[in-house]
């Protein structure tokens, strides 16, 4: 259920970035927004923090990372799944299905059958037929509802709640009511008994049965007054059945409105997912029993009425009927017309109205009342009657009544369930979000080093609903692409409609040239765009990378006898060039073109476009064409700097460094280099001393060169980002510039 | 039919030779329809759709994927945690079937442990063509433990049968484990640990 909530969280990193890439244009600010909202963004993006590299500037994945660390943050609250949980949806369909239940029930009537009697005692003598199957009932019932009261008078019963006597009752029942029924449950308080009885063919639609029992004896403890209550589902109608022995004595009106009353709040169910209902809470609710209430009139009179069977003028005299009439009691209960004769007292075994000293006048104590819920079909009446049975001072009472319930019709409810499931699919179908991507392959073509090449996808959102994209690494990848690659943006949300343009650019500097110049890998990759609770678009990489002497390394470039462009490197075993031939050729023609005598060689800057065919020509092994001495000095300075490890290795930086004041420690240092580094080292530092001879024409110095050279021979690794960040440092510029100075003095001592 | 309100959710995912018609039987069993111009795939379509049984109710989230063998490599993201797969092959070609069956070994050795496998020969609308024998494939299928049916998503022959029969032979566990029913999203960890371009060793 949180999952679904969760559903609802938009993080903060998909609304910054998104809304960031929107605006930018160019490569380079995108880079910068990206960084800088997600570092913006809240503790979400905490997890990427710690190896963060900000010197990363010009390409790549660390921004990108970064914030898909949020991003990945942000999904690990919704397990994979599980927010279109089974659990939700099927609670959904049996919503749907309930408000359509008119649709596939169709109604039923049944008939239901209530009795009452209270056997004073007495054990069962005679055959319960004439109250349970008479003939004259129009319809046999589907349900029996058959309550006692003072079933059992025994000191045993109200004290130690012994139930053993109601067993000979329900026997008895059970002999009367043909074998077509089954018990349902029966319940009993000291002499209170109910048991309910359904056709077996109805027996698999009773569902929820429960009972429960409240006392209204002395302080509420003894049970000889009371109610029993037992309740049930049939097919869809709730019934709740109170079997009840109210207070007695004539005068006792108010003491029995309020034993209905007691009653009524007491009696509680808990039902489905731990509701707790009361006997109001039922489609259908019968009150039986012995309610006590009598006839206040004359025992003359009203015997003089029964004998007339004036029943209906002895009833508006009735204290039931006053007191529902006026509202005391039984408050929206109602009752079958009473067109028999009370019921109570006679000399137990005769028809005779109580002879004894007392001589209580007789009275309609057992009755059949019920209750219809506001918003259930009222009940229909089929009897109300009286029964001969003679053993008790009491005769038993029956109401049987038609209850119209509704019943499933399982073929038409598996349809309706099925249209609902169908329906539920195309919306969960159409409300997936689509969108369409302009191509699905990316050929960046001919890809040179440091120069960036950029293409565009457009992807623009054809669904119904929100897109919102991402791209996602393949499986058991923690990348979304190679590092050479940026993509930007590279997760976002789109309105429907909506098009957004997706900028790839590939950038390969020193840092990711390794790959192709050393490694001869390809620039082919698939990426894998993602759309959330949607699809994934594939998308192919291509370009073609040229061999080049920029962003190689030393030990490779010397395996080359050849140009890099057309030629194969020799095997790792078989004899090298002792430096690069790139090297040589560049400081070579220099040489030959009076470069020593150039004033401020390696200070000016050179030519972009000669620079540019230098290069060219370095890789292809062509002739240089004309050239000045600047453009040339320049190359030769950013083939040192392009190297993927410096001269002096990255590795040997802090320690450079740290014994840049000491000669001895430089000199170690460069003696343990390895032998295609060391050779360049010295080619280098002997062609520095050469152009430092020349200084009278050149007005170079040994501090300006040791400036320029030690920055691209001696530099820190670019992951390390603090050492980076220290390289201008006016001190570390010094110490960097001293260890090569002690080599460009003392070469002649070497 | 007291059990309708189960719902079971399998993850069920589409593999075979571009052009078979794998997205065409999903189309026609989730919408009902057909396109004689069935856009090719390059990437993974996600489609719910459910099929009621007479006891229960399964829900697939089906994952049509990329033909192409340029692709490959990307498979295993969709058909890992995958309860059932569908490998289908076009009846009127062998090279098709031949890239079936070797679709369902990769699955047999990849695939979740207990993955259902069906073989669908599809386009049997066009049996005039055909090239792969049924009894050939039938015979296949019974051996490696398959469930079989030559379908068509033009006429719509056999479709909702070949899900239906999936839906059956599905395990329904009390406790059904809907799987990775999207896409699994490895945590990213930072880049900056780049594979260094040293040679200093
Ligand atoms: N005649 C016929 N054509 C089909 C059938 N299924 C697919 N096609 C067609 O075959 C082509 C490829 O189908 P598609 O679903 O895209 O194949 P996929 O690459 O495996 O997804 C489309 O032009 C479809 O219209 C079929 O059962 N019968
Ligand atoms: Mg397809």
């Amino acid at each position: 259920m949180d999952s679904t909530d969760n559903n609802n969280i938009v993080p903060p990193v998909i609304t910054t970035t998104s809304t960031s890439t929107t605006s930018t244009t160019t490569t380079a600010t995108t880079a910068a927004a990206t960084t800088a909202t997600t570092n913006a963004a809240p503790s979400t993006v905490s997890s990427g923090g710690a190896t963060n590299d900000q010197e990363d500037v010009g390409v790549s994945n660390a921004s990108v990372n970064e914030s898909l660390a949020g991003l990945s943050h942000h999904k690990q609250g919704i397990p994979d799944g599980s927010y279109r949980s089974v659990d939700v949806n099927g609670q959904w369909i049996a919503n749907k299905l309930k408000e359509r239940e008119h649709l596939y029930t169709e109604k039923k009537n049944m008939t239901i059958f209530l009795g009452t009697w209270n056997v004073n005692g007495k054990k069962p003598q005679e055959p319960l037929d004439p109250w349970l199957c008479d003939p004259a009932m129009p319809l046999q019932p589907d349900i029996y509802a058959i309550g006692f009261q003072e079933l059992d008078l025994t000191a045993e019963a109200l004290l130690l709640g012994d139930t053993t006597r109601s067993l000979p009752w329900e026997q008895k029942i059970l002999e009367s009511i043909s074998n077509e029924y089954v018990k349902i449950m029966s319940r009993q308080l000291v002499g209170i008994l109910l048991c309910v009885y359904v056709k077996k063919e109805h027996r698999q639609h009773i569902t929820m049965e429960r009972s429960d029992i409240a006392t209204v004896g002395i302080m509420g403890m003894m049970g000889n007054k009371g109610g029993v209550a037992i309740r049930f589902k049939f097919y869809n109608t709730s019934i709740c059945i109170l079997n009840s022995h109210l207070n007695a004595h004539l005068e006792n009106i108010l003491r029995r409105n309020q034993d209905m009353k007691d009653i009524a709040k007491n009696i509680k169910f808990v039902v489905e997912d731990n509701n707790i209902i009361t006997m109001f809470d039922h489609d259908q609710l019968f009150w039986i029993g012995d309610l006590n209430y009598r006839i206040p009139l004359p025992d003359a009179e009203v015997k003089e009425k029964i004998k007339k069977k004036d029943f209906y003028s002895l009833f508006l005299h009735d204290q039931l009927y006053q007191q529902m009439k006026s509202g005391a009691a039984f408050e929206g209960f109602q009752e079958p017309p009473i067109s028999f004769a009370p019921t109570y007292k006679y000399d137990a075994g005769t028809d005779v109205y109580d002879s004894s000293e007392k001589k209580r006048t007789p009275a309609w104590c057992d009755r059949v009342l019920w209750k219809t819920s506001k918003t259930a079909e009222n009940v229909g009446i089929l009897t109300y009657r009286r029964h001969e049975l003679l053993s008790s001072d009491h005769r038993p009472v029956s109401g049987s009544f038609i209850i119209k319930v509704r019943a499933v019709i399982p073929e038409v409810k598996n349809r309706i369930y099925q249209e609902i499931v169908k329906e539920l699919d195309k919306k969960e179908n159409d409300s997936m979000p689509d969108a369409t991507i302009s191509t699905n392959l990316i050929d960046f073509e001919s890809v040179k080093f440091m120069v960036p090449v950029t293409r565009t996808i457009v992807l623009e959102n054809v669904g119904q609903v929100i897109a919102r994209f991402k791209f996602i690494p393949k499986l058991n990848e923690k990348i979304l692409c190679k590092p050479w690659l940026k993509i930007s943006p590279f997760a976002g949300i789109m309105l429907p409609k909506e098009k957004i343009t997706i900028e790839l650019t590939v950038y390969v500097d020193s840092t990711t040239s390794y790959a192709f110049n050393v490694a001869n890998e390809t620039m082919d990759d698939i990426l894998i765009l993602h759309l959330e609770n949607g699809k994934d678009y594939f998308i192919s990489i291509m370009g073609s990378w040229k061999p080049t002497c920029f962003g190689n390394t030393l030990e490779n470039l010397v395996r080359y006898q050849g140009p890099l462009v057309g030629t194969q490197p020799m095997p790792v075993e078989q004899k090298k060039l002792s430096i690069p031939k790139e090297l040589w050729r560049m400081v070579d023609s220099l040489y030959s073109n009076n470069g020593m005598a150039e004033e401020n060689l390696f200070i000016v800057s050179g030519v972009s476009k000669e620079i540019e065919q230098i290069k060219e020509c370095l890789d292809t092994g062509t002739p240089f064409p004309a050239f000045s001495n600047h453009s040339m000095a320049e190359v030769i300075i950013r083939f040192l700097e392009a190297l993927c490890d410096p001269v002096i290795p990255f590795t040997l930086y802090q320690q450079a460094l740290d014994g840049s004041s000491a000669v001895l420690s430089c000199k170690t240092l460069v003696s343990h280099l390895p032998s295609v580094n060391y050779n360049v080292f010295f080619y280098l530092i002997s062609f520095l001393t050469e152009v430092l001879s020349h200084h009278d024409q050149n007005s170079l110095s040994a501090d300006k060169l040791a400036i320029v050279f030690s920055t691209v021979l001696l530099r820190p690794s670019p992951t390390n980002s603090a050492l980076v960040q220290q390289s201008t440092d006016a001190t570390i510029v010094k110490k960097k510039a001293d260890f090569i100075k002690h080599f460009i003095h003392s070469h002649n001592n070497i | 039919m007291n059990n309708n309100n189960k719902i079971f959710q399998f993850k069920l995912v589409l593999l075979g030779e571009a052009a078979v018609g794998k997205s065409s039987l999903v189309l026609r069993f989730v919408r009902g329809h057909f396109l004689d111009y069935q856009e090719s795939t390059i990437g993974a379509a996600f489609l719910a759709q459910t099929v009621c049984l007479n006891d229960t109710t399964v829900k697939f989230e089906i994952w049509d994927t990329a033909g192409q063998e340029r692709y490959h490599t990307l498979a295993p993201m969709y058909y890992r945690g995958a309860q059932a797969a569908i490998v289908v092959y076009d009846i009127r070609s062998q090279d098709s079937f031949e890239r079936a069956i070797k679709w369902v070994k990769e699955l047999q050795r990849q695939g979740s442990p207990n993955i259902v496998i069906a073989l669908a020969g599809n386009k049997l609308d066009l049996a005039a063509k055909r090239k792969v024998e049924t009894a050939e494939a039938q015979q296949y299928a019974e051996e490696n433990g398959l469930l079989f049916m030559e379908t068509s998503a033009k006429t719509a022959q056999n479709v909702n049968e070949l899900f239906v029969e999936i839906a059956k032979k599905l395990p329904k566990t009390p406790n059904p484990r809907p799987g990775s029913g999207r896409l699994p999203i490895p945590p990213i960890e930072n880049n900056n640990q780049r594979k260094k371009p040293c040679c200093s060793n």
